[in-house]
């Protein structure tokens, strides 16, 4: 049995047995390689192997302790700037088309987003320290 | 869709409390060291100003729909938004000193100002999308108001605890008013009541199981209310009063608007749903409540105790019970407002242990007949406030003919009974023990005092407001 003709059987509800069968085939395939490879391939570990490589450092201390997160000021200023950026565009494309109504909006909503930069700059967060 | 002048008039609430959500946040931030004083200042003047616009709005009869239907402005509304920027009043009067101590007074502000706005926008939202994000914007804050205290760990347990169940309910209530949007094929309760008037589709019934089961949660009903009590208890204490009365009473409100214009078709199905729910929730708080001996965490699960009783009063909108239940959780949760506010605060002045009640009466007797008040009230005996909330919902569920319902409010007097040893635990504590001596007593708080003493006046004199109430919720503009 062909699977038009299944569907034609089963009506809409066919549709998802094409991904019920994807959904078998990825699992299955990669069930299947990943106990080839633990079947085939040779486990050899050696204290090289286990070593930091290319980018990678090799500690001198605990690497668990406590540091400042400095970058989260990045990630606020981000944000902002961010939100803004995605409304700004769109708006940008359209905007003749708006005209006065449009500006007073956008207006508004950029002074809203630049009094959390205010609010940022004022409580500091700009300065590094 | 232009914005036109009657819609800025219908907004004007959530207007002013945005504009001063910005001015305390700024303003706190100008003021430099030592700027509590004048952040609580401006967040009371930004609360009360709230009020008062929402109060004159709902005097002159303002109604009107905006934005294609999707923002409703009626009197059922503006009720709600009138308990939210109220409670949000003492809240701020209550929490200046707290907010002082933290050195944080603005953020700790502007979070409570920016839940009064997403549970004023939650009250009007008629739109599905539209009501994700108002709750999320009374949500999100409310995780870092659990946080807030840095004293205590405790506290962020909590808000951790709080942000990661949340956000979980979050998605399972997105998912729910997806599925449903899907079945409607829009997002405005208008439409949606059209596609749901005949028979339930499974996946319509899916949406509905969903989107209830992520409300339950953010009511904190049983099975969905284990961060309730971590949550209540590692927050300042005004930030539990504040979260366990304002957002939940909007989420009340969205959740009647939803199911009642959204949903009218599938009434049977949510009746039930929420009948279940209610009964599991009353028996669940109440019984847990019983074993408390931390007077936060007692009011924790007291709190979820409350969300069942008003959730029968949701199972008993059907039949003859229609007008009755949703008047009933109108009256409830005004009732409901005054008094656990009230009870909440009242731990700020004594403490958390139930043994630091003891003898409050020989020491400080006007306070310890403000708490017996809000207790009386918790309990639901008359004429304190919490006894018309019950009474509505009874009458409500009666009137229902739904045998579902009955059980519900069999649970409910049941409940009632059980509870009366927690609640009546403290004010044997106060009344009839001797003061415990060498206890280190919390530090006295002029502001929470106050809000102390307003609440329970509210609460005894409910009776007042009471006809002022049922006039107002028979034409909430809801049926």
């Amino acid at each position: 049995m062909t699977l038009g003709l299944l569907q034609q059987e089963l009506g809409y509800s066919a549709v998802y047995l094409y991904v019920g069968i994807f959904m078998l085939l990825i699992v299955g395939f990669v069930a299947t390689v990943l106990v080839l490879a633990r079947l085939i391939a040779p486990s050899r570990s050696s204290k090289t192997k286990a070593q930091t490589y290319e980018t990678g450092e090799s500690t001198v201390t605990d690497p668990w302790r406590p540091f400042p997160v400095r970058y989260y000021v990045f990630a606020l200023t981000f944000l902002i700037f961010d939100v803004e950026a995605l409304f700004l565009f769109p708006w940008a494309v359209i905007y003749s088309d708006l005209g006065v109504y449009g500006f007073v909006q956008m207006l508004i909503f950029v002074t809203i987003l630049s009094l959390g930069l205010v609010y940022e700059w004022k409580k500091g967060a700009l300065k590094w320290v | 869709m232009p914005v036109t002048g009657a819609a800025i008039i219908g907004l004007l609430p959530e207007i002013i409390a945005s504009v001063f959500m910005f001015v305390v946040l700024l303003g706190g931030v100008f003021a430099g060291e030592r700027n509590s004083g004048i952040v609580g200042g401006l967040a009371v003047l930004g609360t009360l100003a709230t009020f008062a616009s929402a109060a004159v709005l709902l005097a002159i009869g303002f109604e009107g729909t905006f934005f294609g239907e999707s923002y409703a402005v009626d009197n059922f509304a503006l009720f709600f938004k009138l308990i939210v920027s109220g409670t949000a009043f003492f809240t701020v009067i209550a929490a200046t000193r707290f907010a002082g101590s933290t050195g944080d007074a603005p953020e700790y502000m502007t979070l409570i100002l920016a839940v009064v706005l997403g549970a004023m926008l939650l009250a009007s939202m008629r739109d599905l999308f539209g009501l994700f994000l108002a709750l999320e914007l009374a949500t999100i804050p409310s995780y870092a108001l659990v946080a807030f205290d840095r004293s205590r760990r405790e506290s962020a347990e909590g808000g951790m605890k709080y942000l990661v169940t949340g956000v979980i309910a979050s998605s399972v209530l997105l998912y729910g008013l997806v599925l449903i949007y899907g079945v409607a094929g829009s997002a405005n309760l208008t439409q949606v009541a059209e596609a749901f008037s005949g028979e339930l589709t499974p996946v319509g019934l899916v949406g509905i199981g969903l989107m209830v089961s992520g409300f339950a949660f953010k009511l904190s009903a049983a099975p969905f209310h284990f961060w309730t009590p971590d949550a209540y208890q590692g927050a300042p204490t005004s930030a539990a009063a504040f979260l366990s009365v304002a957002p939940k009473a909007a989420t009340f409100a969205v959740l009647l608007r939803i199911l009642v214009e959204g949903l009218p078709g599938a009434t049977a199905t949510w009746t039930s749903i929420i009948a279940v729910i209610a009964i599991l929730t009353m028996f669940v708080g109440n019984l847990s409540a019983l074993r408390q001996r931390n007077v936060r965490r007692m009011l924790a699960f007291s709190s979820v105790a409350h969300s069942g009783y008003i959730l029968v009063a949701f199972a008993a909108i059907q039949g003859g019970g229609q007008e009755t239940g949703v008047q009933a959780i109108l009256i409830y949760s005004a009732a409901y407002a005054v008094m656990n506010l009230g009870a909440f605060f009242a731990i700020d002045l004594v403490g958390e242990d139930a043994k630091s009640f003891n003898g409050l009466f020989k020491t400080q007797p006007a306070l310890a007949l403000c708490m017996g008040a809000f207790m009386a009230a918790l309990v639901g005996i008359p004429p304190f406030s919490g006894f018309f909330g019950k009474a509505w919902v009874i009458l409500a569920g009666a009137q229902s003919g739904s045998v579902l319902v009955y059980a519900a409010v069999g649970a409910l007097v049941i409940n009632s009974v059980i509870s009366l040893p927690y609640y009546f635990g403290i004010v044997r504590n106060m009344f009839l023990e001797e003061p415990v001596s060498g206890g280190t007593a919390p530090k006295d708080d002029g502001g929470v005092r106050f809000s102390v003493y307003a609440l329970a006046i509210l609460t005894t004199i409910f009776i007042l407001f009471f006809g002022l109430l049922v006039t107002l919720t028979g034409a909430s503009g809801l049926l």
